[in-house]
């Protein structure tokens, strides 16, 4: 009991702090969604790991932006350390909530789906939440961190994966299971891995 | 009694602080020009910096962990700028660092919100926001906030650095009070700080100790070397000029200029006071 009431606490926290910019997600779970009823399952599995997982990144950068407020790092720093692991918790179910939404709208037009998407689509969220915590943590600085997430994001989508010798966590090709797609989502979850550590090193060194 | 036993702190060969030994108790201050390393051990002392050699007691039982103080509950530290959450107000950001410290009953939250509020003089702005307060009133949330868990150590780094004065004077105060219950460490450029408020002094330099004693211990280090002599309003320019001035008090359109002598004078009658006894042992180093 005591513990929904905290994480009930935190996320109104969350919305008293952050206003309507931490429900952006939610705004674009909704246009997912709205594609996802009319458009293909190709078309919506585009869309779904394009235009909706990448999100988290934006939550957590939000989540850790108070941390670099001019001498607010001493003192918030040992709170957000003792309570990251609820945190991610928290923004987890809520993604998941949503993307369980999402996945069976598409599931609604084909029967099945590779299992490698669904892996696919865990590597994301787990790239995406440590690559905007790394991001923040390294830079120091909201609008840099933003700025470089959405730098990235944006030339992924428009050169399809094509561009910069940078991890291409993205498929544009057909979801069937076959080497090039599972070597992409092997990559993405190594990069994951990697800025899983680098964000944690970050986040509890002193 | 806070007791550091051979403190040493290093980054890349360097050391910030080298085998630092100090029994911290009362109100003790931390004197010592910038870079002299004594925001990194009051980082050390609170456990957000870790320390290369050596052991910190508290209570006579070390406190060390993997070269970290792991102090959490006893101590709480205040930073010279305190600025969080400025789009909340001072009890919304209460209500959330005591959520998050632990103190999850809602009414017990609110009663300790309320005390630690009344105690730092903040009631009638509870309901202020953060980035209203003046600079004093948002460091004195973050005393609240370190009271919400009460620790039996608070340590603060410039707490009246660029207040104004009626301000600073309401925070000396308030620390002052402090002190009666807790172990307190300051850190200041404001000499004039540490002797209103300290019972014990530390002087840090190049992260060694120059001195370590009370205030009339401090004081007593300039007796004999303080000289004082009479001149015209005229002749302060040339005397403006010398180092060793360390006093101007104006008795009409004269000036007694007081100075610090290297050597002892036997002639000497003037009392020292603590920024003396400061710029001697720091003079003395140099």
């Amino acid at each position: 009991m005591n513990m929904l009431f905290m994480i009930k606490h935190l996320f109104l926290f969350d919305w008293k702090l952050h206003k309507s910019a931490i429900l952006l997600p939610v705004f674009m779970f909704f246009i997912v969604f709205a594609h996802i009823v009319t458009a293909s399952t190709l078309s919506s599995l585009h869309v779904l790991q394009t235009a909706f997982l990448p999100w988290i990144a934006w939550t957590i950068i939000h989540h850790l932006h108070p941390l670099f407020s001019e001498g607010a790092r001493d003192t918030l720093l040992p709170y957000y350390r003792k309570w990251f692991f609820i945190d991610s918790i928290r923004y987890t179910a809520i993604f998941l909530s949503m993307y369980i939404v999402l996945i069976a709208m598409i599931l609604r037009h084909s029967d099945t789906l590779s299992p490698i998407v669904f892996i696919h689509h865990v590597s994301l969220f787990l790239f995406f939440l440590f690559f905007g915590m790394t991001l923040i943590l390294l830079m120091k600085n909201f609008e840099y961190a933003l700025s470089i997430l959405l730098m990235y994001s944006l030339i992924e989508i428009v050169t399809k994966g094509q561009f910069m010798p940078w991890p291409h966590v993205f498929q544009f090709e057909s979801f069937e299971f076959d080497p090039l797609y599972v070597s992409k989502v092997g990559l993405t979850f190594i990069f994951s891995i990697f800025f899983m550590s680098t964000g944690l090193f970050q986040m509890y060194r002193r | 009694m806070i007791e550091l036993k051979q403190v040493t702190k290093s980054y890349r060969k360097k050391h910030v602080l080298h085998e630092l030994s100090l029994k911290i108790e009362g109100v003790y201050g931390l004197l010592g020009p910038n870079g002299a390393g004594k925001t990194t051990l009051m980082k050390i002392l609170c456990g957000l910096t870790s320390l290369s050699k050596g052991d910190i007691q508290i209570d006579g039982r070390s406190v060390v962990k993997r070269k970290h103080a792991d102090v959490s509950h006893q101590v709480g530290f205040l930073p010279q700028d305190f600025n969080i959450y400025p789009e909340l107000t001072a009890k919304d950001v209460l209500h959330h660092l005591a959520l998050l410290q632990g103190i999850s009953g809602e009414m017990e939250r609110l009663k300790r919100v309320d005390e630690v509020l009344q105690r730092v003089n903040l009631l009638e702005h509870a309901d202020t926001y953060m980035r209203e307060l003046s600079g004093g009133m948002r460091r004195r949330v973050g005393i609240a906030q370190l009271l919400l868990r009460k620790p039996q150590i608070l340590i603060f780094d410039e707490p009246t650095a660029g207040l104004d004065i009626e301000e600073r004077i309401r925070f000396r105060n308030l620390l002052r009070e402090l002190g009666e219950d807790h172990t307190i460490v300051i850190s200041s450029h404001i000499v004039e700080d540490i002797e209103f408020l300290c019972t014990k002094i530390g002087i840090l330099r190049q992260g060694n100790i120059q001195f370590e004693g009370t205030p009339q211990q401090l004081k007593s280090k300039a007796n004999g070397y303080l000289m004082r002599t009479i001149i015209p309003t005229e002749c302060l320019s040339s005397w403006m000029k010398d180092n060793r001035v360390v006093h101007l008090i104006e008795h009409g359109n004269q000036i007694e200029v007081r100075y610090l002598e290297e050597m002892l004078q036997p002639s000497s009658d003037v009392e020292p006071r603590l920024i003396d006894g400061y710029l001697k042992i720091m003079r003395g180093v140099q």
